[in-house]
């Protein structure tokens, strides 16, 4: 409704606001990874808490995603960085409660 | 429209298909589903079987049942030391076979356990090619051109040809892998072009092909379109991991230097190591394009970042004593072949460490800045691309090609020679080896010699085929045997039995044997039964061959002499059964037994001496 609009200051619809920072943009590439790569490391989770795949497998699954988010390129960005970062955690705590349960 | 024939690289660790298209007139790299390369894997599993990238990334769930490097077993029997020792490392398991003693793989497929041979395996990999290839091509494949190692021999050439069968494919040729590269740059073209503009002699090309694994150098003579493999060598362990190896260890005394307890902690996680590695093979890449690169990898263990930096210097440095290796390698391979620096008109690169800047330096320099190095075609892909250009000239009979291949036109018979690595021949009575083809016979060949009986009215003849050096086949590696019955019944030495030697362009040996008189006839193909030569083995016999040649002359000049005995002492007692002399019947009596109890062991001298006393007692001259 035309009223509506004019009144949050949008003119002929010229205006439109950013849904993510500008920062965003360049990081995009390497956030789609690494979300991509944390289903991964919840899907290996999954297998092991099922008993789909054993201690080894999983050992080995996670070495192959640390590599993977190792190849995740963060272009100098610091926060993809930690994203990055926190991924690694995430996955080797995956690898660590695995070993405990074996023992 | 011609029928396409395919060019196969059967790699190791990866394979390669390429194609002439008749469309761009050019030769394709044919994109498979896991990419322009295809890990040479494949993986069983309770629904079926994957082949390529897919059965490489599902490994770690299914390590007993996916299947690789294949290549270093293929056509080696079970008992032969490689296969034992590359076993070992196999996470799969390999048994022996029950009929030959051939090498098998136990896997689980479909729920049930399967006995499969290399050549099976194998066969699934140029399947998964070929497959490719059709659908790139819109039409069925059914010819291919496949490479093979020059150092192969015949068992493995055979085994390689048997899976190009088992997949569906009739092998119009199995080529040496250098020369596959050498034709990929279109040399055998390039040498008509300039036949036709200067005088240009027989010339020779150096091959060198470093892989990820192994290391090989060939050298080989071109004549009129002409290859002929002269030499090669190399290390089956030698490759781009021990350039990784040399970073990896500078990083992790890097990593000591700064905390000895995160050293430790590295040392011991596979997946702190194995992240390492990754990023430390990234890094040697980027330094084929940059001075410098960094390695980065963070919370390599708990909270430690590794990073550092690498300058093409160190990584250099690092290596210093691998890439003179290399390059020493090509010298000796070189030296072998009789070729000297100024007779070598290119060299081509092959396998993806030839981009390291410093290797080409170096061997730009060797040739003193003389020859421009061969490294346009993707060097993972260049034994492909030239095995396709073979397919292509065989599929036109030489007549038909595009711009690149204008100078095959020019030569409809181009022929691709390559060489018998060891002689091969037959065992003669007294266990010597009497040779039909000559090492570094370029092949196709075929010889036949004529043989006779040692025995009168023997009509079987044990037929036993060798291959080495040396003069006793005890020192020489038997290949097979078989009987030849039917022969003429008659005095021995009167029969006259023609064996013949057919060795293919594939190097498969197929040996017949005839009867002049009764046309008795009995024919072999060389079957794997028994452990075949390593390329060491080869090297070693070779070697070896050399070292006792003076003792096997010496052998061959004793068992001469042995048979001269022989005849002299037969007709002696022909004549003394004639006269009956009481001495003389007792002194042949002697000899006669000596002959047959003691003269196996005996000397050269010895053996003259007896020959002395029939020639003073008879006056027959033994020679």
């Amino acid at each position: 409704n035309g009223s509506t609009t004019t009144g949050i200051g949008l003119e002929n619809r010229t205006k439109i606001l950013l849904f993510h920072s500008p920062l965003y943009e360049q990081d995009r590439e390497g956030i789609e990874k690494l979300i991509l790569l944390s289903k991964e490391i919840e899907r290996i989770d999954t297998d092991r808490q099922n008993h789909v795949i054993d201690n080894k497998t999983v050992q080995e699954l996670i070495i192959q995603v640390c590599c993977k988010l190792d190849c995740v390129e963060t272009h100098g960005s610091e926060a993809l960085r930690k994203v990055r970062k926190s991924m690694i955690v995430k996955a080797e705590n995956v690898a660590h409660v695995s070993d405990m349960s074996e023992r | 429209m011609t029928e396409p024939i395919i060019g196969i690289d059967l790699g190791t660790t990866y394979s390669c298909v390429a194609c002439y298209d008749t469309k761009t007139q050019k030769v394709e790299v044919i994109e498979s589903p896991s990419g322009r390369t295809m890990p040479s894997w494949v993986s069983f599993t309770p629904e079926g079987k994957l082949v390529g990238m897919a059965a490489k990334s599902q490994v770690a769930s299914n390590p007993l049942n996916t299947v690789y490097d294949v290549k270093r077993i293929i056509g080696r029997s079970f008992n032969d030391p490689v296969t034992a020792e590359e076993a070992k490392s196999f996470p799969f398991r390999v048994v022996e076979g029950s009929a030959h003693g051939e090498p098998k793989i136990i896997v689980d497929w479909r729920g049930e356990t399967k006995e499969l041979r290399p050549e099976e395996i194998s066969a699934m990999v140029l399947a998964e090619l070929k497959l490719a290839a059709e659908r790139h091509l819109g039409q069925p494949v059914k010819s291919a051109v496949i490479t093979v190692p020059a150092h192969f021999n015949n068992q493995q050439r055979q085994a390689t040809k048997d899976a190009g069968r088992i997949a569906g494919l009739d092998v119009k040729r199995i080529i040496n892998e250098p020369t596959a590269a050498a034709l990929s740059y279109g040399l055998h073209a390039k040498k008509e072009n300039e036949a036709n503009g200067t005088t240009q002699g027989k010339t020779n090309v150096v091959i060198f092909d470093l892989g990820g694994g192994t290391f090989d150098v060939s050298v080989l003579a071109m004549d009129s379109g002409v290859f002929e493999v002269k030499a090669t060598g190399g290390d089956t362990h030698l490759g781009g991991e021990d350039f990784d190896n040399a970073i990896m260890d500078w990083c992790m005394e890097h990593i000591k230097t700064k905390d000895a307890s995160v050293y430790k902690q590295v040392k011991e996680s596979a997946r702190a190591q194995s992240r390492l590695r990754r990023a430390v093979e990234n890094c040697k890449r980027v330094l084929s394009s940059s001075m410098s690169a960094e390695i980065e990898v963070d919370s390599l263990v708990g909270n430690f970042d590794f990073v550092v930096t690498l300058d093409r210097s160190k990584f250099e440095e690092l290596n210093a004593n691998l890439f003179k290796r290399c390059i020493d390698t090509v010298k000796e391979v070189m030296s072998d072949a009789a070729c000297k620096i100024e007779d070598v008109s290119d060299i081509v690169l092959v396998g993806g460490s030839t981009r390291i800047p410093c290797l080409q330096t170096a061997l730009y320099d060797m040739f003193n800045g003389r020859i421009e190095l061969c490294k346009s075609v993707h060097p993972d892909e260049a034994v492909a691309h030239g095995a396709a250009v073979q397919g292509h000239i065989l599929a036109t009979g030489g007549s038909g090609g595009g711009r690149d291949l204008a100078g095959a036109e020019a030569m409809t018979d181009l022929l691709l020679l390559d060489v018998t690595p060891l002689s091969l021949g037959i065992e003669l009575e007294g266990k010597q080896m009497s040779t039909l083809i000559k090492r570094n016979t370029p092949i196709p060949c075929k010889k036949t010699r004529t043989y006779t009986t040692v025995d009168d009215w023997q009509t079987e003849i044990d037929v036993v085929v060798y291959e080495g050096e040396r003069a006793h086949v005890d020192a020489n590696n038997k290949l097979g045997s078989f009987v030849i019955s039917g022969v003429q019944r008659a005095r021995a030495g009167e029969p006259k039995v023609d064996v013949t030697f057919a060795l293919d362009a594939n190097g498969i040996l197929n040996v017949s044997a005839r009867d002049q008189v009764t046309n008795a006839e009995a024919r072999a193909q060389i079957k794997a039964e028994k452990g075949r030569l390593t390329a060491e083995d080869i090297d070693k016999m070779i070697a070896d061959a050399e070292q006792y040649r003076a003792k096997d002359d010496e052998l061959n000049e004793k068992i001469d002499y042995k048979s001269a005995l022989e005849e002299a002492l037969f007709t002696v007692q022909s004549k003394v059964s004639e006269t009956n002399k009481p001495n003389e019947v007792k002194e042949l009596a002697d000899l006669m037994d000596w002959l047959e109890l003691d003269s196996e062991s005996a000397s050269l001298e010895e053996m003259k001496k007896r020959g002395r006393v029939i020639e003073d007692t008879w006056g027959f001259i033994v020679a």
